[in-house]
């Protein structure tokens, strides 16, 4: 096709790449007028947004944080107090992760709503289950990283209830694969600190890639057709 | 400014406006970015510890060091200083970082060395051959009243 057309004015990396022109796959790209005047149809789009202003200030905490027991409470403190903008960075990750779950639900409820998540979009929706699922994983593991009081006992309570999955022997393997031992120690905080910033991000990456492909795979889905 | 009829197609009103908002546009995404950016390259600047503030740091009792014999210290800006004894009462305080390019230098048979590319020094931080471009900097010291050697700012 491109060789038909040598002299289309695309520009220097377009026409080297091609990444806009494989995003404006046949149809793909045409949003239905239903989704431009009713506003529901935002939300993925935001959920989108604050996963990436987490991963942003994010890595820049991981510029300062130390998931030591010793340095954990210290190294937050000098975040929030010495450093410039911190309680900033730290605050904006914090109020965004709280945003990303809600943000979810809302568009859950709206895709549920509309019927959007009846064939062919199936995957859409157990992809977003998941990726739901991954918002509270987050939310669970960095909860732990301040390594206060109400952090400590939060974990000690949720690490515990994983004690309950049946069969007995499995429930006391799930307990110890988050503990990293008995009780939560500083071998729990590593083992968090690791799901938070390695493991949950890049399956994270990989379900939000699935779910845009799939989107622009069917197209948005339009209620009132049917 | 040619007279072929181009100036009108230049000045079409339309264009002109476009090319106005465009501008416009651009700029306010400049500002939004900057109002990003600013905080976020403050947050990667590290801030001063508190430990660097000090100015004086205490090397411990002169008599530790025999004369003519030498002794590491850490300066409160965190570089690890030589502090050799001279004679009775001159003290030398070096920093033992070469100008060259930051390898540790040594003190080996009466001259400050480096490993790394081979610069030498004299003990009173005065360059001799290879490829620094300065001499060592040199740090003030004193000795106080209760005998301990003091190590303090950079001279000069």
């Amino acid at each position: 096709m491109m060789d038909d057309v040598p002299h289309e004015n695309k520009g220097f990396f377009e026409e080297r790449i091609g990444i806009i022109s494989s995003l404006k796959a046949e149809g793909a790209d045409i949003i239905p007028a239903h989704a431009t005047r009713w506003p529901t149809y935002f939300l993925g789009g935001t959920a989108l947004l604050t996963f990436v202003i987490q991963v942003i200030t994010g890595i820049l905490l991981m510029f300062y944080y130390k998931p030591t027991v010793d340095e954990a409470y210290a190294s937050i403190q000098f975040i929030m107090t010495e450093v410039e903008f911190g309680w900033f960075v730290r605050s904006v990750h914090h109020w965004c992760a709280n945003l990303f779950v809600i943000i979810m639900m809302v568009h859950m409820c709206r895709v549920f709503l509309t019927g959007s998540y009846k064939r062919p979009r199936e995957l859409h929706w157990v992809s977003g289950v998941f990726l739901l699922i991954m918002g509270l994983g987050f939310g669970f593991t960095g909860y732990l990283l301040p390594w206060d009081q109400i952090a400590y006992w939060a974990t000690t309570v949720g690490t515990e209830m994983t004690n309950s999955v049946p069969p007995p022997a499995f429930g006391e393997f799930l307990l110890h694969f988050f503990r990293g031992g008995e009780n939560v120690s500083g071998d729990t905080l590593t083992r968090f600190y690791a799901l938070h910033v390695m493991v949950l991000p890049i399956i994270t990456a990989l379900l939000v890639v699935m779910h845009l492909v799939m989107v622009r795979t069917t197209g948005i889905s339009n209620p009132v057709e049917k | 400014m040619d007279k072929s009829g181009r100036q009108v197609e230049l000045m079409d009103p339309k264009l002109s406006r476009k090319r106005f908002l465009d501008t416009l546009m651009g700029a306010g995404g400049l500002g939004v970015i900057s109002v990003i950016a600013y905080p976020l390259l403050k947050f990667v600047n590290p801030p001063a510890r508190s430990s660097e503030s000090s100015e004086w740091v205490d090397a411990g009792p002169a008599e530790e060091i025999q004369t003519g014999g030498f002794k590491t210290i850490m300066h409160a800006s965190g570089i690890p200083l030589v502090l050799v004894r001279r004679s009775e009462d001159e003290f030398i305080a070096l920093e033992k970082k070469c100008p060259h390019l930051g390898c540790m230098v040594e003190l080996e048979q009466g001259e400050m060395f480096c490993p790394c590319h081979g610069a030498k020094f004299t003990l009173d931080g005065t360059r001799i051959t290879g490829p620094s471009p300065r001499d060592l900097k040199r740090y003030k010291v004193e000795v106080r009243p209760d005998g301990h050697v003091f190590v303090g700012k950079e001279v000069g």
